[in-house]
């Protein structure tokens, strides 16, 4: 079962913060221009009814903040300040990538191969040397396993913690290409359905999908603030790699791929630069879709000819 | 003493202001900041930017709201509008702001 209201509080969560600035952006601007009209009326000129005006309402900022502080948002928005603005820091300039980097070392230093070599030192050898030769050697035995695993956990946590961290940094600074600010994506699953992201759906499940799918577009749809609904197996700017053989071309390639349905260009102001965008048709199709691609898979891939029209297969 | 000026008297009395005016008619922010300086002949000037911080902090208590409207010269704006129980609190704080400036009246009378 789709947890449509655990969607919808956070869709109205989303747009909660957004309308509440923007609403009183819009109150203090109207607030302001009607004085400001007041004042032109007594015969003053623009500039000073504006000014006067301007003054008479106060520091817009400050009374901005009294109204967040009422809402009880002000340590959430400087917290994803905060966030944002380090990861920032963080990807433009490699110096900070490598102090970055020296502090992780040194945090790793401090954690794990002082205490390390402070657990293995001098003292504890000496008293370890004046056990009897049976404990000395299972305690021999022990240390030594303790110190590999901590080593062998180590070497292999790191690489992917590296990644990870990468990972993180880049999704947290890259531009995606569209007002990302104004998307909310929600990821959804359907209790009892066994269904993978490779596995191609059965015609039944792929009706029942889209039937699901059209309830939940006509419930989001209605809500104040949604401009549209769309639907993807993955956000924007983290698709899978797949690889794909090319009609004609006689080789396979590696590319990134991504399911969308019919909507989805036209709501990010997509326009194809050759062919045709989907219909609502090719949503119902379960071999034989439809494939868009981006004009790096036209340029960069050797396929020759024309693309519009060739086929594609997936490995 | 320093010489206190009538907007300083007004400061506490915000709320008060704010729920009797919208107790006439449903208007916007402007408008009940208009309403009182004129109806107090500019002797209470509500300070403009803090009524908003105000009409929040009613709204969350429940005793006014609030939706988009239009003004007469076809201006979009938000427009307040009394609840049932901003109506009752009304009627309680009127009650206490009059014993209150009965009791001051009593006590600079005398002589």
């Amino acid at each position: 079962m789709i947890r449509l209201e655990g969607v919808l509080a956070r869709l109205r969560l989303f747009f909660a913060r957004r309308a509440a600035e923007s609403r009183m952006n819009e109150e203090f601007r109207f607030h302001i221009e009607m004085e400001t009209e007041k004042n032109l009326r007594t015969g003053m000129s623009p500039t000073e009814a504006r000014r006067r005006a301007a003054v008479a309402f106060g520091g817009v900022e400050e009374h901005k903040e009294d109204m967040r502080d009422g809402r009880g948002l002000t340590w959430l928005t400087g917290m994803s300040l905060d966030l944002k603005l380090g990861f920032r820091m963080l990807a433009k300039s490699p110096a900070h990538h490598r102090s970055t980097l020296a502090l992780a070392v040194l945090g790793a230093v401090i954690v794990g191969v002082l205490p390390a070599l402070r657990a293995t030192g001098p003292h504890l050898r000496a008293a370890l040397g004046n056990l009897s030769g049976g404990a000395k050697a299972q305690l021999g035995r022990t240390w030594t396993v303790l110190i590999v695993t901590q080593v062998a956990i180590a070497v292999a946590v790191l690489p992917p913690a590296v990644l990870k961290g990468r990972a993180l940094i880049v999704q947290a600074t890259q531009q995606p290409g569209f007002a990302a600010d104004e998307v909310l994506a929600v990821r959804i699953e359907r209790d009892g359905d066994d269904v993978s992201d490779t596995e191609t759906p059965s015609s039944e499940l792929a009706a029942s999908v889209r039937v699901r799918q059209a309830e939940l577009t006509a419930r989001l749809a209605s809500e104040p603030g949604v401009v549209g609904v769309t639907f993807t197996d993955v956000v924007p700017g983290r698709e899978a790699d797949a690889r794909i053989e090319i009609e004609g071309a006689g080789t396979s390639e590696r590319i990134r791929t991504h399911r969308v349905d019919a909507s989805y260009f036209d709501l990010f102001d997509v326009k194809v630069a050759a062919g045709r965008s989907f219909s609502s048709g090719d949503m119902a199709l379960v071999s034989n879709r439809p494939v868009i691609v981006n004009r790096s898979f036209a340029a960069e891939l050797t396929i020759g000819g024309e693309v519009v029209g060739r086929r594609v297969r997936s490995r | 003493m320093a010489p206190r000026s009538p907007t300083d008297a007004l400061r506490g009395s915000l709320d008060l202001l704010v729920l009797k005016t919208l107790s006439l008619a449903p208007t916007h922010g402007w408008g009940i900041s208009q309403h009182v300086q004129r109806i107090s002949d500019g002797v209470l000037e509500v300070n403009q930017g803090s009524l908003y911080p105000a009409l929040q902090r009613l709204e969350k208590q429940g005793l006014i709201t609030s939706a988009w409207g239009t003004t007469d010269h076809n201006r979009r704006a938000r427009y307040y509008r009394l609840t049932g129980t901003g109506r009752r609190a009304l009627g309680h704080e009127l009650e206490l702001w009059r014993r209150f400036a009965a009791g001051l009246e009593a006590v600079l009378r005398t002589s």
